[in-house]
């Protein structure tokens, strides 16, 4: 099975390389720092499984995801991250993902997902697939952070940059109730209560970058 | 009773002036108030104690007049003879009649008239007035005539009177007569309504200079007070924003400094084991320091969870379990049930002390267990808080795992511990405890 790694710690990169050497069924045929290098370097190999960080600087794992699905619908891309959020499964999920693993999961665990996801099936880590389903379950016909308009990741994008509403509404030069309402979208999309959450969740689900 | 029930209707601004003008600034203008209300009432009050002096004065050069009239021997008995009468008709017209003075009566002890400007009146008898009777006694009285009397019919229509009455007594002798005498009642009502006037003016003019100086006083102090309420909201806004800022820097390091080199002593461990043959110690040595560094990736999850979702700091024990619950409710297969019983507040230390035994827990029951359902159970006693994490799994399998032992160690440096043990459904029961006062570490 052929992979590519892209995440752009090289530390995490080189512990996946190491962690999987010694498993005959995998061999990592090239690696990647962010989104857009992925699409390079994935062109240029065309592996089996693309195993890929969500959030990333410049171009994050969800956007380059979206991209790779587009150029290569039947490319197998298992999104790799830190965070167990449902939302950000259903994120990766219904952006064309074939898995998800925690970066917590062991060496078995992860050799079952490449290989799974790497003959055409899909792969959620077990304590994540029963909560998944509750999400969509609970969630059913809501609006999701991904489906957040241009206008409000680029508030939250500022909000992020440490500035106020009335800082916000001068440089988009829009009203600040306005600001107020897109604040107020992102939230709800977001599940967050106050600014600090919905900035960190963002960032986490590569809702802004 | 709380200052918002106090002020209930009290408008908004009116509020904040007043709970900004301090225990000192209350007190100064409560007694402006007084001030005021004291100085309206002077107002009203100063004009009577004037009129009552004049009255006075002029009941002082009436007794002059007798007592000269008496010094002379104009009038020496209550029985008058007809040429004292002459006599004393002179004198009295030449000392006290004319001007306002406008009726002179000499009664006797058994209120007889005997002697009167008014002639007809002389010899004839009357009740005696109370204020008659008070000068028979020795004292000078004076008011308002009443023209109600019988011996007033001949002063009726000249207006409002006043009278006077004065004792007449020959040197230490007893009162044998009262001098009475009639003025017109408008020159000193008018010297009154005068000074009344001009002494309201002055007042008016005082309290409009006072309320000129409070009212200038109140405006400077309200742009005080609102520039240091714009101050604190912009201090304030600052030091949201700078905690925000702070927050992201902490999240951004434990995220992209820990958590990399973190994974990748975790990866690097599970390679090496899979190059070493299976019994090997070193081997077991691997593994073991494999979970070390597969807990210390779940506290550092946990504390970024904490950081996005507020901190230990900022909520109570009750709060950050519920929230931890909700999470493991939202996010794993094994549900978890929250019973909290009512407790002592805990330190920041005891919370997360507990916050983390409660995840580590949870965490090992997903895990391990191979549970149907978690209960975390929260009560008091005996001045410790315990928390029990029961489930309905395989129970106890072997030793305490490395996170626990490491939660343990935690909750000794707080004071408390914890026991693993069969629970009553044949799980595992752990119970954790940390006294309620603060323990110094």
């Amino acid at each position: 099975m052929r992979v590519i790694v892209v995440d752009d710690h090289k530390m995490i990169r080189d512990g996946i390389r190491w962690m999987l050497m010694n498993e005959p069924t995998i061999e990592i045929v090239g690696e990647a720092a962010d989104g857009e290098a992925a699409l390079d370097v994935v062109g240029e190999m065309l592996p089996d499984v693309v195993l890929m960080d969500v959030r990333m600087p410049g171009t994050s794992g969800l956007d380059a995801l979206v991209s790779i699905k587009q150029r290569w619908p039947n490319m197998a891309v298992l999104m790799l991250t830190m965070y167990d959020e449902t939302n950000l499964v259903a994120s990766a999920i219904g952006r064309g993902a074939s898995g998800y693993l925690l970066k917590s999961a062991g060496r078995d665990e992860m050799i079952r997902a490449i290989r799974r996801v790497g003959a055409g099936g899909s792969f959620l880590q077990g304590q994540l697939a029963e909560s998944f389903v509750r999400h969509l379950s609970d969630h059913a016909g809501q609006k999701g952070p991904l489906e957040l308009s241009r206008g409000d990741r680029r508030i939250l994008e500022l909000v992020a940059g440490g500035m106020g509403n009335r800082e916000i509404a001068s440089k988009l030069a829009i009203p600040e109730a306005e600001v107020k309402a897109g604040l107020q979208r992102a939230f709800k999309a977001l599940h967050a209560t106050g600014r600090s959450e919905a900035v960190a969740i963002a960032f986490r689900m590569g809702v802004i970058s | 009773m709380s200052p918002s029930s106090r002020f209930k209707g009290v408008p908004a601004a009116l509020r904040t002036q007043w709970l900004a003008l301090g225990g000192f600034g209350r007190v100064m203008l409560f007694g402006v108030g007084i001030a005021m209300v004291v100085a309206v009432a002077l107002g009203f009050v100063v004009p009577g104690i004037v009129r009552a002096d004049l009255m006075a004065g002029r009941a002082s050069s009436i007794e002059a007049v007798v007592n000269d009239l008496v010094d002379k021997e104009l009038l020496t008995s209550s029985t008058l003879s007809d040429e004292e009468l002459v006599a004393l008709d002179e004198a009295v017209r030449l000392k006290l009649l004319g001007g306002d003075t406008i009726r002179v009566k000499i009664w006797d002890r058994q209120g007889m008239v005997i002697y009167s400007d008014a002639t007809p009146l002389i010899g004839q008898v009357f009740p005696l007035s109370s204020r008659t009777s008070s000068a028979l006694g020795g004292e000078i009285t004076s008011g308002t005539m009443g023209v109600a009397r019988p011996e007033n019919e001949y002063e009726k229509g000249l207006g409002p009177l006043i009278e006077f009455y004065v004792p007449v007594a020959p040197a230490r002798g007893e009162v044998m007569a009262v001098f009475e005498v009639y003025e017109r009642a408008a020159p000193l009502n008018a010297t009154v309504a005068s000074i009344r006037l001009h002494l309201m003016g002055a007042i008016a003019l005082g309290l409009l200079i006072l309320g000129g100086f409070m009212f200038a006083l109140t405006m400077a102090n309200a742009r005080i007070i609102t520039e240091r309420t714009r101050q604190i909201e912009d201090l304030l806004s600052r030091l949201a924003r700078a905690h925000d800022e702070e927050t992201g820097r902490i999240v951004g390091a434990l995220h992209d400094d820990i958590g990399p080199p973190l994974y990748r002593i975790y990866y690097g461990l599970q390679g090496i084991r899979s190059m070493l043959e299976p019994g090997d110690p070193i081997t077991d040595e691997v593994m073991r320091i494999a979970e070390l560094a597969g807990h210390v990736e779940r506290t550092l999850r946990a504390e970024l969870s904490l950081l996005h979702h507020g901190s230990a700091e900022h909520l109570t024990i009750d709060e950050l379990l519920t929230e931890l619950v909700d999470k493991a409710n939202r996010d794993g297969p094994v549900p978890v049930h929250l019973d909290l019983a009512q407790h002592a507040s805990l330190p920041v230390g005891q919370r997360t002390a507990v916050l983390q035994v409660v995840t580590e827990a949870i965490s090992n029951v997903r895990r391990h267990a191979d549970a149907t359902r978690v209960s975390v159970r929260v009560s008091d006693g005996n001045g410790r808080l315990l928390v029990d994490i029961e489930d309905d799994g395989l129970g106890v399998q072997g030793p305490a795992g490395l996170g626990l032992t490491i939660t343990k160690e935690r909750l000794e440096a707080q004071g408390g511990n914890l026991t693993v043990t069969k629970g009553v459904e044949g799980g595992t029961l752990v119970r954790a405890w940390v006294p309620v006062e603060e323990v110094p570490v």
